[in-house]
């Protein structure tokens, strides 16, 4: 499906396929966003993961390098788990035995801060 | 463009409500435009030098969640916690003001003059009549740490316009308290200035003391205190006042280019937020 890096929208998903080896890959998260009120704060939410991989391969699914699981030689997989993570995260699926990442994506961050603090006052050249 | 006019005036203050000092918030990608108009000066401790007279004195910032502008400086934060901020910043070096004509038509540091009176005298020299200390741009990083009682703030700067080829320091401590529609904001604080700094700055060249030979000035600290004082009249408007005053002790000692150790600033006027 997707031969470049590249960024795509499926549902509510963002798709990336960074360095593909394998091609047609695809690794979906829901949601694709986390609203936190700033982005030093860490995202708590519900994510849900499913990957479609061309050929039947073992996997595992790391979040930040922090492995999830991993799972016997399948062309489909699913993970749904409550993250407590810092944002932007990336998951990648990785080859259970060579470590070769396969696909991966970013949960990404949006935050509902207007304002921040300033930093300077005017009489600072003075 | 918007521009924060409710954070405007107030945003000085909001945050000082109570004893404790809550940094000045401002609206993300939205000029903060404000102006004080009034009267002030800061004195010029060089020989020869003007004074610096201030009538209107702007005040700009523009904020993003990681960028900013304010003022004389440009920043990229890489930490922003409730009490932790840690910014790569780049300013203008402020040594430059007090070798600057101030008159209005004439803003620029002064032009090289003739030196040939330096070999009467050696000992006491004027700052027009030196060769032109450039405007520098510095770079460096910048934390502040935010507490309950005040905020502590600390910087180092390197020069990146190859004009001093030295370094610079600051470590300070704000508080920030209002009482009724008064807000008062007390900076204490030192400079470190190193050798080259200082030199180039201060010290004179060959040619300036007119073959006497080269005056190093050496590293230095700077203490100083600066207080501001706000009278809210209205979320646009408020009566300002400014003292600061900035100790040049060592560098006094060490270059004839002083007439005085100290440098203080006052300004009486009004700041609008547009």
């Amino acid at each position: 499906m997707m031969s470049l890096a590249a960024t795509a929208v499926i549902g509510s998903a963002v798709v990336m396929t960074a360095m593909p080896a394998y091609g047609d890959e695809l690794l979906e998260i829901s949601p694709q966003f986390c609203v936190v009120e700033n982005k030093e704060q860490a995202c708590t939410t519900q994510v849900n993961i499913r990957w479609t991989l061309p050929e039947a391969i073992p996997v595992c699914l790391l979040e930040n390098n922090r492995t999830l699981g991993c799972w016997p030689a399948q062309q489909q997989g699913g993970w749904q788990y409550k993250a407590k993570v810092q944002l932007p995260a990336i998951y990648s699926l990785t080859h259970a035995h060579t470590g070769e990442l396969v696909v991966d994506t970013q949960l990404e961050l949006q935050t509902l801060r207007s304002s921040r603090r300033r930093l300077r006052s005017v009489w600072s050249f003075f | 463009m918007r521009l924060g006019l409710h954070t405007s005036v107030l945003s000085t203050v909001l945050a000082a409500l109570g004893s404790a000092v809550h940094a000045n918030e401002v609206p993300l990608e939205q000029w903060h435009l404000g102006i004080n108009i009034g009267y002030g000066v800061m004195s010029n401790p060089l020989h020869g030098g003007d004074n610096v007279h201030l009538y209107l004195v702007p005040d700009v910032a523009y904020y993003t969640d990681t960028w900013y502008l304010d003022n004389n400086q440009v920043g990229y934060t890489f930490v922003n916690q409730d009490e932790h901020v840690l910014s790569a910043i780049t300013e203008i070096n402020p040594e430059t003001r007090f070798f600057v004509d101030w008159h209005p038509s004439n803003v620029f540091a002064l032009q090289a003059g003739s030196s040939s009176l330096l070999a009467d005298s050696p000992a006491r020299v004027r700052v027009d009549e030196l060769d032109t200390r450039r405007w520098a741009f510095d770079a460096g990083f910048e934390y502040h740490y935010f507490t309950g009682i005040g905020q502590f703030q600390a910087k180092a700067l390197a020069d990146v316009s190859d004009v001093y080829r030295g370094w610079r320091a600051q470590a300070s401590w704000r508080w920030g308290y209002r009482i009724g529609q008064w807000v008062l904001e007390p900076n204490i604080g030192i400079n470190y200035s190193s050798s080259e700094q200082n030199d180039y700055f201060y010290g004179l060249s060959r040619e300036e003391t007119g073959g006497y030979g080269a005056i190093v000035v050496g590293s230095s600290i700077q203490p100083y205190a600066k207080i501001d004082v706000s009278y809210l009249v209205d979320e646009h408007n408020a009566l300002r006042m400014h003292f600061g005053y900035i100790d040049y002790h060592t560098q006094a000692e060490a270059s004839p280019l002083f007439k005085d150790s100290s440098s203080l600033t006052l300004f009486i006027g009004v700041k609008h937020l547009f």
